[in-house]
């Protein structure tokens, strides 16, 4: 089964006609708090000078890492069954590899570069569980995690054991370091309450 | 140091956490240059094919395409493989082994370009007969895979086959003689970081960057397949997103070698980063699948085993690429339990089926997946408690037991000690029922419950460990000791600080790079604990007694009087007298302490000159919930008991093995790949959307506990054992065990599904 991205890149070489006209436009991402403009358009090869930064097969994982260098989203599946690439957009969890950025325009995206106080760098409460309670083995899903979480308890601030579990289960840690994350979750979840 | 200690055995920080829950932490998958080329491999359709012709002239005429790869453009020579002396595997064949297998590269300046690109390649191929079952590889008229071999059998370094005792006697001498076949799939690593590997040239000389356990092994291989020497290239290990046991160096070298040569050629560096797809596709993937024909015989009075035979079918794939010792690594039951006699031989043969290697437990999760439930088998012929009978038969300190099917004494965990604690903690007493009594019936719920026992090897070959003490006190510890999840970089401070008496947040373990660490091997085999930072510590025991002898000169007493802690070194029997370690570095000037280790695992007994064979081991009870109306099973409750020697951070310690129960859930229930054998062998489910993993759903009540037993870890400085393996490994027969108990047949078959279960009990 082809994705939408699939198909998109697919029709990359074919003659430009197939394709939908693009006008060039300007794409309007708010990331993190700052404001990106990202030239929109494919009538020009992404390895050509000037190029475009946004191409219509680009997702948004690609275009946080590779056009904006936020590498600390990450791509393991790449097909929206792992949950490592999640991100928030306008508050609420997504699948930036299942995510087209053209789709995003004029969205609210958080990542986990993101989550930390931007004076001081200070760790968000639920960056600082995780490292507390040793929530993080290899890593990989960390930074999908953290902002599931973030997602989770932004809307339910006082979750059960069994509905971090639930809310969770679509991100995929593969260390299987379960017990710790969960542990780390629900002390976030009491430092945030306790902090009102 | 099997004494008091004021570091180890405490929960310090993990050194990365905060780098990774931040998201700066930097992974191969990070890593980039501005002019960077991307590259990807064209796959084999065919399972065993001759590449007769390749015309690339209209992929090389894409726009964006920068260059294409062939057999005709790298060396031939073979990508070695650590324990088999018959190597196959090539950075672009000019014969194809398994579907999937790489036949082209394509540098291009975007990975979408690139793909396009490869559809572009022509090749003619010319198939070739195709094995994909190691039963039929042995049969006498199958097709040989291999014309430089007699017949299909894989040649090993180590024994395929075992004998001890009298087994016609043993057989004699049972009351019941029980046979049974077990059966074992293939399994898929699955990183969450798929391999990936970037090159960038710097005049003549090559940097690698690859997602690694083993940076040495890619040095070697690299240089070895490039014709270079070692000063002209380094191999460098940034976070690896996990292993398992899947990023050995040959995948990685393979990259390399394709990276390379295009960086080369183009003059810009060069970027191969596998999808998920190509990761399960073009990897190797566990041993398998097995077939376990046992024979068993059993004394009725007492449950005595009296005779084992074991022989054992394996599919090595089409290459093996780290040992076919594999299935033989821990020996499962004969090398348990106090057989009196044993026969084992193997048949590890190579069929048209994904490259297979080293995975989590190496060999030991398959073998025991049989031998604990078979031995469950006898124990129920006679009518015994499964965990009475392995309390009573299970070896203890001396006896013999088996690695990679070579005997020697056994020197590891006490069984008994490991059983008792566990029961306790399970309830074992009030729960078990009796044999073929469920523990709880609720409608079409079934409850049962389950024990099983494991052991691992834990560490092979040998290290170098070299620790800086620097002129300001702080500590530099030169090692690869790559980081892929485990906590080596936490724990090897922790060990360094505990020697010199320093605080851990003063000592830095450097970057995994060939160019200034000293050799050693990588992070496999539950090595990283005993060697990596067994070798370390050493180093730091050397610099630790350069540092005494210079502070006995300046307080003028002798080094034996001295200690350390807190950053001084004082006199024992006047701690006022004394100075900093600082300070003692520094008295020949500013140039600091090098102390030097070597560290290797002794498989003898240093006394008796004896093989010994040192263990990590575990007892492992499960509590299984079956529908028998949906086949559905579900593990409510699991307790796992290993003993790790001295343990270095509790709260890490018993993740691992948090980490191995979810592991041997998803080995008994969901892990296999599913061939398609009526074509050409290719794996159907290559997305992470097929291949099922456990979540967080699968996560219930685990009591994880670790004992901390250094009088059965004979080897010093450390007395630790690696844990990683060795808890995974009783899992899934423990849970076998249980499925039998709530429902009454026993699937032999791994992994469980419910279409099995319903088969079993007659419902489909």
């Amino acid at each position: 089964m082809m994705t939408e991205k699939d198909e998109a890149k697919a029709g990359k070489h074919l003659p430009k006609q197939d394709l939908e006209p693009s006008s060039r436009k300007i794409i309007t991402l708010t990331i993190n708090g700052k404001r990106y403009h990202l030239r929109f358009g494919d009538d020009m090869e992404p390895w050509e000078s000037p190029a475009y930064d946004v191409y219509p097969w680009d997702t948004l994982a690609h275009t946080l890492r590779e056009t904006l260098g936020l590498t600390g989203t990450k791509v393991a599946c790449d097909n929206g069954a792992c949950g490592s690439c999640t991100v928030l957009m306008n508050g609420k969890p997504i699948l930036s590899c299942s995510t087209l950025t053209a789709d995003c325009d004029g969205n609210e995206i958080t990542t986990i570069e993101g989550l930390g106080d931007p004076v001081t760098g200070k760790l968000h409460p639920i960056q600082q569980a995780f490292v507390d309670h040793h929530g993080v083995q290899c890593g990989f899903c960390i930074p999908g995690m953290i902002l599931s979480t973030k997602a989770l308890l932004d809307k339910n601030p006082n979750p059960t054991e069994e509905e971090v579990k639930e809310e969770l289960s679509g991100n995929l840690c593969r260390c299987g370091n379960y017990s710790l994350i969960l542990k780390s979750v629900m002390e976030a979840a009491e430092t945030i309450r306790r902090k009102g | 140091m099997a004494g008091k200690h004021s570091i180890l055995g405490t929960n310090r920080p993990r050194v990365d956490a905060a780098l990774k829950a931040t998201g700066k932490a930097i992974y191969l998958h990070d890593i980039r240059f501005p002019d960077m080329l991307e590259c990807k491999l064209l796959k084999s359709p065919y399972a065993h094919a001759r590449i007769l012709h390749i015309d690339t002239s209209k992929a090389e005429k894409l726009p964006g395409v920068r260059g294409v790869l062939t057999y005709k453009d790298v060396s031939q020579t073979p990508i070695r493989a650590h324990n088999s002396p018959h190597h196959t595997y090539r950075v672009l064949p000019k014969e194809v082994f398994y579907v999937g297998e790489q036949v082209a590269a394509v540098a291009a300046e975007t990975k979408e370009v690139a793909m396009d690109a490869l559809e572009l390649i022509e090749v003619t191929y010319e198939p070739l007969p195709v094995i994909f079952d190691p039963i039929e590889a042995m049969k006498p008229d199958a097709p040989l895979m291999y014309p430089d071999m007699s017949d299909n059998l894989s040649p090993s370094n180590f024994p395929i086959e075992t004998c001890r005792g009298d087994i016609i006697k043993g057989f004699k001498d049972a009351d019941i003689i029980l046979e049974s076949r077990y059966t074992v799939g293939v399994q898929a690593h699955n990183c969450l970081d798929a391999h990936g590997t970037v090159c960038k040239w710097d005049g003549d000389e090559l940097t690698v960057w690859s997602s690694t356990k083993f940076i040495w092994s890619i040095l070697d291989k690299v240089c070895e397949i490039m014709g270079l020497p070692e000063t002209k290239v380094k191999v460098i290990a940034p976070f690896v997103g996990g292993d398992f046991g899947s990023k050995a160096g040959q995948i990685e070298t393979m990259q390399a070698v394709i990276c390379a040569t295009f960086a080369k050629r183009t003059g810009r560096p060069v970027r191969l980063q596998f999808t998920r797809d190509e990761e399960i596709a073009l990897t190797y993937h566990s041993v398998g699948p097995f077939y376990y024909d046992t024979k068993g015989g059993v004394k009725r009075e007492d449950g005595r085993p009296t005779a084992m035979d074991l022989v054992l079918h394996s599919s090595q794939g089409a290459h093996n690429i780290a040992g076919l010792e594999a299935p033989y690594v821990g020996s499962g039951a004969v090398a348990v339990y106090k057989f009196d006699s044993c026969n084992f031989v193997g048949y590890p043969s190579y069929c048209n089926l994904n490259m297979t290697g080293s995975r989590r437990g190496y060999g030991d999760p398959e073998g025991f997946w049989c031998s604990e439930q078979f031995v469950d088998e006898l124990a129920e012929a006679v009518g015994m408690d499964p965990v009475e009978w392995r309390m009573k038969w299970a070896i203890r300190q001396g006896d013999p037991t088996a690695t990679r099917l070579v005997w020697g004494e056994f020197a590891g965990g006490d069984y008994q000690l490991l059983l008792k604690k566990g029961a306790e903690l399970f309830g074992w007493k009030d729960r078990w029922k009796g044999w073929g009594k469920p523990t709880a019936v609720d409608g079409p719920k079934r409850r049962g419950v389950g024990v099983a026992l494991a052991q691992h090897l834990t560490g092979v070959n040998n290290e170098m460990g070299v620790v800086r003490v620097n002129v300001d006190g702080s500590v530099d510890v030169l090692s690869h000791a790559e980081e892929v999840g485990q906590g080596i970089r936490t724990a090897m401070p922790m060990c360094i600080a505990e020697v010199l008496g320093v605080e851990p947040d003063v000592v830095r373990v450097s970057e995994a790079n060939t160019e200034f660490v000293p050799r050693g091997f990588g992070v496999y085999a539950s090595r990283g604990t005993p060697l990596i930072i067994g070798a370390a510590v050493k180093a730091a025991q050397d610099a630790r007694k350069q540092l005494l002898e210079r502070a006995a000169k300046t307080l003028k007493v002798n080094p034996e009087d001295l200690e350390t802690g807190d950053g001084w070194i004082f006199v024992k029997t006047e701690p006022d007298k004394r100075m900093t370690i600082q300070k003692a570095a520094t008295v020949f000037g500013r140039v600091g302490v090098y102390g030097l280790g070597y560290e290797e695992v002794p498989h003898y007994n240093p006394e008796t000159g004896k093989p010994r064979w040192e263990k990590s081991n575990g007892a492992l009870f499960a509590e299984v919930e079956v529908d028998v109306e949906t086949g559905e099973v579900t593990i409510p409750k699991v307790v796992s008991v290993a003993d790790a020697g001295v343990v270095i951070h509790p709260e890490l310690a018993k993740a691992q093995i948090d980490c191995s129960i979810l592991w041997g859930i998803g080995y008994a229930l969901y892990e296999d790949e599913v061939y398609d054998r009526r074509n050409q062998g290719r794996v159907m489910n290559i997305q992470m959307v097929d291949y099922k993993i456990p979540t967080f759903l699968d996560r219930t009540d685990f009591v994880s506990v670790v004992i901390s037993d250094p009088d059965h870890a004979p080897t010093p400085p450390l007395h630790m054992k690696g844990l990683g393996e060795n808890a995974m490994v009783p899992v899934a027969p423990a849970i076998g065990n249980a499925i039998y108990n709530a429902i009454g047949v026993r699937i032999k078959d791994q992994p469980v599904t419910p279409d099995k279960i319903l088969k079993a009990l007659g419902k489909i």
